[in-house]
């Protein structure tokens, strides 16, 4: 067996995992929640792909820009309405708080959605290159969940959003003191996170069947890649994304498939013990 | 202090007694009425499964309360199913279990979708001394635990799988090489298990065998490994969310098997609206097809074409054999009532396991670990936009059809 293929798979899927995890990274980042929600608004995201597509024939790579937004709007508003209420207590609380509301938008989609699962069947073929084959629409996944990492890479360096987001990050007293509407960065922030799930969503209708059986290991996901990668930097989840994406591709291989979740597991649960802030995590966010 | 004690013995009194107040009426049992339990999946990952567990108990019962009820020792008895979501949550199915029989005082309990609940439900039954039918539970694991109270319509997965490969290795002989891929779960992994044994007992290589763990997003490594292995013959077993990816990916990584059986994907409309084109060819064994056409049977309908009938025009959509399973087992359900003649736990739990029943889903005979025995399982094929009938070939309405 190709060795090439094998690693293949994993940086394709990788950088799959890795627009799973940015908005996620982000939020606790930032905010010091972990939102349980990420997994739920994935799955939001895949819906209004997957019915865009099935109801007005839009291809998921043009409904992306809308569905992120509409996301971004929804992350906004759960923001400001609901946790910046509580943004400033123990994690446990922020915790609580999205995980009720995760169980609120995932029993709405199942009901109004139903569990079947959908796709958008867009079979474009694969691509051989030197005898790695390449799924057309997982290459096309990994091209946009790259473009988009890298975009919100340039957003949080080069905008002022970005900075204050940033400043709010390091210090929310002085930040404050310097005249950022604290409240309002988070609630950007926060949209910003769903944005990015929105944007995922999008992305995997292509590839993944949308059913919300998965909102949980999408959100078990991005919890591994930010440990491993390191929180509170969008390079983390993209390190941590493709990492996990080889170690579970070629655990895979070698082990057998049954035990490529675990392997995933156990390099979190190690690096947790010898490297807290993760492969490229920024001091401070352990 | 004194006065502190004696607030919360009042206190406490009072929350006693309001609870009793509120638990007592529940605690009897009504005359005149067959009362069913069932513990559901109505919201979480099995949400589907249980709503049509409950969707098809509902057209059921309109059907059998519109003649009065069920005729039991020369009088009508009303039938009543009281339901609870127990949320895909395994402990809180033992829990509402466990409350059907000691508050709600239900005469039977139906089991939920899928063997791992049944198994926990059926330990509740057992106790209780409460007969339990499963409509959803295959693997043998559930029944080979020495109950007495727990009876089965689906038939066991092994039968299944010998008479597969012994229908491939007939319509296709140049299959030499099986790869078995199966999601590591109490249904799934049993399937694969079986067809793995069953591939080797039949004189065919299995080139591959693993399982993959609940909540694989990507199974790119596994297929990549088959298409090493270069099998004529791929068998995946999962739930239909993995079997879409499955064969996606298979298609994706250019696996060219001529035969690629997936259970029980097919058997869902689901699958094959989830992979359109990619669905073609795929077969699966199945408990039940609507394309299977039983006629002359008894219970609330007398054909497979009747209760098809019914259920397209209440609900819009096919019916599969989760639908037809349930709906079978209540009238299995009715059968023994009549026989026992009345609705004593005992008497029921005997006439159950003397059944010998043909109904529109096939027929019906407990054996004696209380799976039902009676029954060949149809091998079906998706073909173009249709299902069609393989196997057995008293039913068969269409020859095999190799992928290109």
């Amino acid at each position: 067996m190709d060795i090439s293929q094998i690693l293949a798979n994993g940086i394709v899927l990788g950088a799959l995992y890795a627009c799973i995890a940015v908005g996620f990274s982000l939020v606790w980042g930032v905010l010091n929640v972990i939102n349980m929600l990420h997994g739920s608004f994935i799955i939001l995201g895949g819906y209004l792909t997957y019915f865009a597509w099935f109801y007005l024939g839009v291809h998921p790579v043009i409904a992306l820009a809308p569905v992120a937004l509409l996301l971004y709007l929804l992350g906004f508003l759960v923001q400001y309405v609901f946790i910046n209420k509580v943004v400033t207590a123990p994690v446990l609380t922020t915790l609580t708080l999205t995980f009720g509301l995760d169980m609120i938008l995932y029993n709405l989609m199942t009901v109004y959605f139903t569990a079947t699962p959908r796709r958008v069947t867009l079979d474009i073929g694969s691509v051989d290159i030197a005898g790695v084959v390449m799924p057309g629409d997982r290459l096309i996944g990994m091209g946009l969940a790259l473009l988009l990492t890298a975009l919100l890479y340039l957003v949080m360096r080069g905008s002022s959003i970005g900075r204050a987001i940033v400043a709010v990050r390091m210090d929310r007293q002085a930040a404050a003191l310097m005249g950022i509407r604290v409240n309002r960065i988070y609630a950007i922030t926060f949209g910003i996170g769903a944005l990015m799930a929105g944007a995922a969503g999008a992305v995997f209708a292509m590839v993944f069947p949308v059913t919300t059986n998965l909102t949980g290991s999408f959100l078990g996901k991005a919890f591994v890649i930010c440990v491993i990668g390191g929180l509170g930097s969008v390079p983390g989840a993209l390190v941590g994304g493709i990492t996990l994406g080889i170690v579970e591709s070629f655990a895979g291989y070698l082990l057998g498939p049954q035990h490529a979740i675990t392997i995933g597991f156990l390099l979190m649960l190690i690096l947790l013990v010898v490297r807290p802030t993760g492969l490229v995590g920024v001091k401070g966010y352990e | 202090m004194f006065t502190r004690s004696w607030k919360f013995a009042v206190a406490g009194a009072a929350v006693l007694g309001a609870a009793s107040a509120l638990t007592a009426p529940a605690a009897q049992a009504e005359d005149g009425v067959l009362k069913i339990g069932a513990p559901l999946a109505l919201t979480g990952g099995l949400a589907d499964e249980g709503k049509k567990q409950q969707a098809v108990w509902s057209l059921w019962l309109d059907k059998i309360n519109a003649q009065g009820g069920v005729e039991v020792g020369g009088k009508k008895l009303k039938v009543e199913f009281v339901e609870y979501d127990y949320q895909t949550d395994g402990k809180r199915a033992g829990q509402l279990a466990e409350k059907l029989v000691t508050d709600d005082e239900v005469d039977v309990i139906m089991a939920p979708f899928g063997s791992g609940h049944t198994k926990i439900i059926a330990a509740v039954a057992e106790r209780y001394q409460v007969p339990m039918l499963a409509c959803v539970a295959s693997s043998v694991s559930v029944y080979d635990q020495g109950f007495k109270y727990l009876f089965g319509t689906l038939a066991p997965n092994t039968g299944m799988t010998e008479s597969m490969v012994g229908y491939f290795k007939e319509k296709f002989p140049a299959v030499k090489k099986v790869a078995v891929y199966g999601r590591d779960d109490v249904f799934p992994k049993s399937m694969a298990t079986a067809l793995a044994d069953s591939a080797a007992s039949g004189g065919l290589e299995v080139v591959y065998n693993e399982l993959y763990a609940v909540g694989t997003m990507d199974h790119s490594a596994a297929i990549s490994a088959i298409k090493a292995a270069n099998p004529d013959w791929v068998y995946m077993t999962g739930y239909t969310q993995d079997l879409i990816l499955g064969r996606k990916q298979m298609a994706d990584l250019g696996i060219t098997a001529p035969v690629i059986t997936m259970v029980t994907g097919p058997a869902y409309r689901e699958f094959t609206e989830g992979l359109g084109d990619l669905a073609d060819g795929v077969t699966s064994s199945t408990w039940w097809h609507h394309a299977t056409a039983y006629t002359d049977t008894s219970g609330a309908w007398n054909s497979t074409a009747a209760f098809y009938k019914d259920f397209v025009a209440a609900y819009g959509s096919d019916p599969d054999y989760v639908h037809a399973s349930c709906a079978a087992a209540a009238d299995v359900l009715v059968d023994a009532v009549q026989r026992a003649g009345s609705t004593d736990k005992q008497a029921v739990r005997d006439a159950l396991a003397a059944t010998d029943m043909a109904t529109f889903y096939g027929p019906i005979d407990f054996g004696d670990n209380g799976m039902n025995q009676g029954r060949e399982m149809p091998i079906i094929q998706v073909q173009g936009d249709e299902i069609k009938v393989l196997y057995p070939a008293a039913i068969a309405d269409a020859d095999l059809k190799l992928i290109d």
